[in-house]
């Protein structure tokens, strides 16, 4: 009786082995042999159609949008087991390994990727194929950068976080609600290397934590003196010299405030700003008329691959110079792009000199960004304005520093802002914050540029989830590339941020209404 | 099952249920403590992360269903229902004789603590687990005494991981039954010191774990966080429990070393028929009085006007005009906030009545909630910043200025996630033809109990499409929709010292939108109304030729006692017998003839504004009398 049993139970079981290979097989093989074309290309989302890829990229993992019953996907290379992915609800995940493996089998070649869908007849359909191109050249492996909620003034919560390229795996490196709500933002490396590195805080909503960067080197965090007399105001956006001991910052007095009209709500104007310089060998902090012309704005510092010049963007001042109203005339408002060349030996600065007018361009140059090859200069351009993240129009520009010719991103750029964008080490990759999936909330987008300069379309930052994005209500910025993961003590910097500022006791001089155009 | 339902515990529970539905109202409750909550394993997962946290999200979940009326009651009836049949076996355990009978105070602290509105529904789920808990480990405890320590540990580790703070209750109750139980002292320690061990166990192996982003819902991470948010209300709560458990473990040990020799049962003695009468009678009397005690309870710390309030609040988000404006005369004038009349005032626009009823609902200050400042009468436990800004976001957005709506919901929604601020922002995304960002709030909200059947709808609407197909509520904000940059005429720079801003006007806003489109009823009706009640007179009079731009069958009463206040006061003119005109405006003959009426009673004395405000109310001029008396409040 029993033996009867054992052999009832060993026959089911090897009969739904059978039948779920069975399944499989038949699954697979009536998709590549029997299906009917569909003639276009499957809609999928996040938009991963046609890209050049990283060789060292997590899976590109999507969604199909298309009615289906059942899904199947074939991503094939000239080398290599092909991947094969089935889906019951569209949603297409690859295997880590497998994904890999393929990848490192076609560096520098093109890899098909067929989508099948079975429809509600149970028949089968195929796609239009399309490409996945593996890159030669690896994207530094890790990526660091801020969360918070689409903030317009009140924030509450946000972070810096670390992405692991390779993995879907994501490390909180710092988190506000440790430190009383603090605000962290502008990170900043030297040279892709994950140490040393500075960050800068702000006062949450009990006003603990102090303005001012912090300095996180050789296992130790604490934070510098970046005000002087000279310049009173807290420092932000910095760029490291290349050497790692000097770096460069502004310093910035900005007003914010909603408009009425247009996409985006969200408006800044810079009513003062003037560069400084840190040098890490003395401590001391100094500005020049250079990079702090008492008639213009400067922001965004960046030093060039050989540290010999230090690009930024620059405008004239009207603020309290003329009868410039930040709330009417805001539009006025347009930079150009500028730089300085600077000798690290004495601390000597030439003439600044102007790489690309705002009068020329019919653009406000921002956020220049220097490629480590020494090459190109990429930057944003915008209708107007101090701050590319909140205009619709801010598309990314590079310009060939040999030349001085320069051109849009038509690949990378979309109809919506792009900002804060960053290189690889090889200065084949960048990745930039695009608000192009919903106009609101910013996300990492990642673009190869080839050797000849040559953009190609952007991808967003993949996920384990494919889905991810479509409820996504964060807001992505500052991504920065490293070569590594950032180790630091978590502690040593959690403290170092409840520190008071060293130099707390510095501060602007009032604004005295009667000055300016305001009542 | 009789046993464990008594008739008390059964009628309590239908007390208990009626004073929910009736007194309190459960979609006031939901009103008042309802969050965001999403029927996903995302949301889900973010209240992982902390002790407590579970039952927050259960507590979400049960105010969801209170969005809908009865389930909420039902569900908050059953956890009634939770808390009192452990704390009654509890009890029992502590003194087999009499002790059942002291689950009637916890009943009656519960009853009387659920007619406060800003009482947190956590708290009962977590008294309800902690008091399971104390009976299972009670039940152990009676089957075996062996790995007591262990499990009491394991249990308070539970209890704490779950319920946060309600960990207390759980290891205050089970300690008391140790100490009144005879056993070793090494063992007592033992217990508090695994209690102790367990709850420090969770607290380092949550925080050696740090999450990736988090979806909605950020945890407190601050040491001993259960414990400092602990309001009155939930402190009251949760002591209750072992306050009694000790009076009555305390009063059972007393009995017990009076009475050393056990009692035999009742019905053995002589004459047990007749005292089982008496006690059936006494038991009877005891009922009666408990649940006329419950009752009572129940009506006297239920606040029928502030559930008036919150009734009319609920109603708003709803859309629910009529409602609005019935319950909009209920409100007692110490409860009458600007909030209420910012939800009166949106009611009468949206019932077309507000140029003509404006002055039959109490108003001051301004029309519409201005700023997050909660001025007199507001119900501060409610989430006053995220409730203006959010009413604030949905007053711009029907007037059409989409950005600021748009700015007001998201600081409304940072402050406070919620559904109601996600279906706004869909609605602001879907009028600004930002069909991408309608999807990214619809996505969300289709997870949401309350919502999800709107915003599967409007997903299917929008499959596919580049552009939002017709919809009523969106093509009519759209024709409203500002088209001309005007932020420096609505605000003024603020020069603050680290980030400068601006200092907006909401009347500004509504003149400006008048301005760009002067066919724009409710920023007309809106700003007639800021000026009716800010008593400018000549600003209202000058804008009364725009009245012909909308279909009144005549001018409104209101604005034709305006341009005669106006007539009388600023251009010194007398009545005429025959028609008046002011500012182009011709005043209708019933307006003349009240107004002679308000003079001839007056007579050639000179009245003091008082008086003149009471003849014109008996007379029917509502801005008369808000003008000379009304608006200084009374």
């Amino acid at each position: 009786m029993r033996k009867r049993r054992v052999a009832m139970a060993l026959v089911l079981l090897a009969g739904g082995l059978f039948g779920t290979a069975a399944w499989r097989g038949l699954g697979s093989e009536s998709t590549a042999e029997e299906s009917l074309p569909l003639g276009r290309p499957p809609r999928i989302r996040p938009d991963y159609v046609d890209l050049v890829i990283p060789p060292n990229i997590a899976p590109l993992n999507f969604v199909i949008e298309e009615p289906g019953l059942r899904y199947y996907v074939r991503v094939e290379g000239a080398r290599g087991t092909p991947l094969e992915v089935h889906s019951r609800d569209g949603r297409i995940r690859f295997p880590l390994a497998a994904w890999k493996s393929l990848l490192a089998q076609n560096r520098g070649k093109p890899l098909r990727v067929e989508a099948f869908v079975q429809d509600q007849e149970r028949s089968w359909r195929y796609f239009d194929e399309f490409s996945w191109h593996v890159a030669e050249e690896e994207i530094d492996a890790y990526l660091v950068y801020r969360v918070l909620d689409a903030v317009f003034d009140y924030y509450k919560y946000l972070g810096i976080y670390q992405r692991h390229l390779e993995t879907f795996e994501e490390r909180c490196l710092l988190f506000n609600g440790d430190f009383q709500r603090g605000c962290v933002n502008c990170h900043s490396f030297v040279n892709n290397q994950p140490m040393p590195f500075l960050i800068h805080t702000r006062p949450g909503p009990d006003e603990s934590v102090a303005a001012g960067p912090i300095l996180v080197r050789q296992g130790e965090a604490k934070r510098i003196k970046t005000r002087s007399d000279a310049v009173p105001r807290a420092a932000f956006v910095t760029s490291w010299h290349p050497s790692g001991e000097v770096a460069a910052f502004s310093v910035n007095w900005f007003g914010q405030f909603m408009r009425a009209t247009g996409a985006e709500p969200r408006e800044v104007v810079d009513l003062e700003s003037d560069l400084a310089i840190l040098d890490f060998r003395s401590g001391d902090v100094s500005t020049h008329p250079a990079i702090a012309n008492p008639d213009r704005l400067e922001i965004f510092p960046s030093w060039s691959a050989d540290g010999k010049h230090l690009f930024f963007s620059s405008t004239p001042r009207r603020w309290m110079k003329s009868d410039f109203d930040p709330l009417k005339d805001f539009k006025e408002v347009k930079y150009d792009l500028v730089r300085a060349a600077f000798d690290i030996n004495d601390n000597r600065w030439g003439e600044p000199e102007v790489l690309l007018s705002a009068a020329a361009t019919g653009k406000s140059l921002l956020q220049p960004r220097a490629s480590p090859d020494g090459r190109y200069l990429l930057f944003c351009l915008c209708d107007y304005g101090p701050f590319p993240a909140f205009q619709e129009s801010s598309d990314l520009g590079l310009m060939d520093l040999a030349g001085r010719s320069w051109r849009r991103l038509e690949k990378a750029s979309s109809r919506r802002s792009e900002s804060w964008h960053c290189w690889s080490s090889n200065s084949r990759w960048i990745v930039f914050s695009s608000r192009r999936d919903n106009g609101l909330t910013a996300r990492p987008y990642i673009a190869y540029l080839d050797r000849a300069g040559r953009d190609h379309k952007a991808f967003v930052l993949p996920q384990q989830d494919p889905a991810f994005y479509d409820t996504c209500l964060h807001t992505y910025n500052i991504p920065e590339l490293v070569t590594g993961p950032v180790a630091f003590p978590e502690k040593a910097l959690r403290d170092a941020i409840l520190t008071p500022a060293p130099d707390a006791g510095i501060a602007p001089a009032a604004w005295v209404a009667h000055d300016g155009p305001v009542e | 099952m009789a046993r464990q339902f008594p008739a008390q515990l059964v009628l309590f529970l239908v007390v208990f249920a009626w004073q929910v539905q009736v007194a309190v109202d459960p979609r006031s409750l939901a009103f008042v403590q309802g969050e965001l909550f999403l029927w996903n394993l995302r949301f889900f997962r973010d209240f992982l992360l902390a002790p407590g946290d579970l039952t927050q999200w259960l507590a979400r979940a049960v105010l969801e269903a209170c969005h809908l009326g009865w389930p909420g009651t039902l569900i908050l009836t059953a956890v009634a229902c939770l808390i009192l049949i452990p704390t009654r076996e509890f009890f029992k355990i502590l003194w087999p004789s009499q002790g059942g009978g002291a689950w009637m105070v916890s009943a009656l602290v519960l009853i009387a603590i659920h007619g406060r509105y800003e009482y947190p529904i956590s708290t009962s789920l977590g008294a309800a687990i902690a008091m399971i808990a104390t009976v299972a480990y009670v039940g152990f405890v009676e089957r075996c005494v062996r790995w007591r320590i262990v499990v009491f540990a394991g249990l308070s580790a539970l209890v704490y991981y779950v319920g946060g703070a309600a960990f207390y209750v759980f290891v205050a109750c089970a300690m008391i039954y140790e100490l009144y139980r005879p056993g070793h002292w090494g063992v007592k320690v033992g217990c508090v010191l695994g209690a102790i061990t367990g709850r420090f166990l969770i607290d380092a192996a949550l925080n050696a774990f740090r999450p990736n982003w988090f979806f909605l819902h950020v945890p407190i991470t601050t040491s001993f966080a259960a414990e400092r948010s602990l309001d009155r209300l939930t402190f009251a709560m949760h002591a209750s429990f072992p306050l009694i458990a000790a009076l009555v473990a305390d009063r059972a040990a007393r009995r017990r070393q009076g009475t050393p020799a056990a009692l035999g049962s009742n019905e053995n003695r002589p004459g047990a028929a007749e005292e089982g009468f008496k006690a059936w009678l006494r038991r009877t009397a005891l009922t009666a009085g408990f649940v006329a005690l419950a009752a009572f309870a129940g009506w006297a710390t239920a606040r029928p006007e502030v559930q008036t309030v919150l009734a009319l609040h609920a109603s708003a988000d709803r859309e629910e005009w009529d409602q609005v404006l019935r319950l909009g005369r209920r409100v007692a004038p110490q409860w009458y906030s600007q909030h209420v009349v910012h939800d009166v005032n949106m009611a009468l626009y949206h019932v077309g009545r507000l140029p003509y009823d404006l002055f039959a609902y109490r108003q001051f200050a301004s029309p519409v909630v201005v700023a997050t400042h909660p001025g007199p009468n507001a119900l501060l436990f409610l989430d006053l910043d995220a409730f203006a800004l959010r009413k604030l976001g949905d007053f711009h957005f029907h007037l059409g200025r989409l950005n600021d709506a748009e700015y007001y919901v998201h600081e409304s929604f940072v402050r406070r996630p919620s559904a109601e601020c996600l279906r706004l922002l869909t609605r602001i995304a879907l009028a600004k033809d930002e069909v991408d960002q309608a999807r990214t709030f619809l996505n969300v909200l289709r997870d949401d109990w309350v919502f999800g059947a709107w915003a599967e709808d409007w997903l299917r609407r929008l499959q596919g499409a580049a552009d939002v197909p017709a919809d009523a509520e969106i093509d009519a904000v759209r024709r409203l929709r500002l088209v001309e940059e005007d932020i420096h005429h609505t605000a003024e720079f603020v020069a603050n010292p680290i980030i400068a801003g601006r200092k907006v006007s909401t009347r500004k806003q509504i003149v400006s939108a008048l301005a760009q489109n002067p066919h724009h009823r409710m920023a007309f009706e809106f700003l007639m109304a800021w000026y009716l009640i800010d008593a400018r007179v000549t600003e209202a009079v000058a804008l009364l030729p725009l009245a012909a731009n909308f279909s009144y069958p005549a001018i409104p009463p209101l604005y034709e006692e305006a341009a005669m206040i106006h007539a009388r006061v600023y251009e010194r003119r007398k009545m005429a017998d025959g028609p008046m005109q002011v500012y182009g405006c011709a005043i209708s003959e019933d307006t003349l003839r009240k107004i002679r009426q308000l003079d001839a009673a007056l007579g050639s004395k000179k009245a003091d504004d008082k008086e003149t405000a009471r003849i014109a109310k008996e007379l029917g001029l509502s801005y008369f009398d808000f003008y000379y008396y009304g608006r200084w409040g009374e």
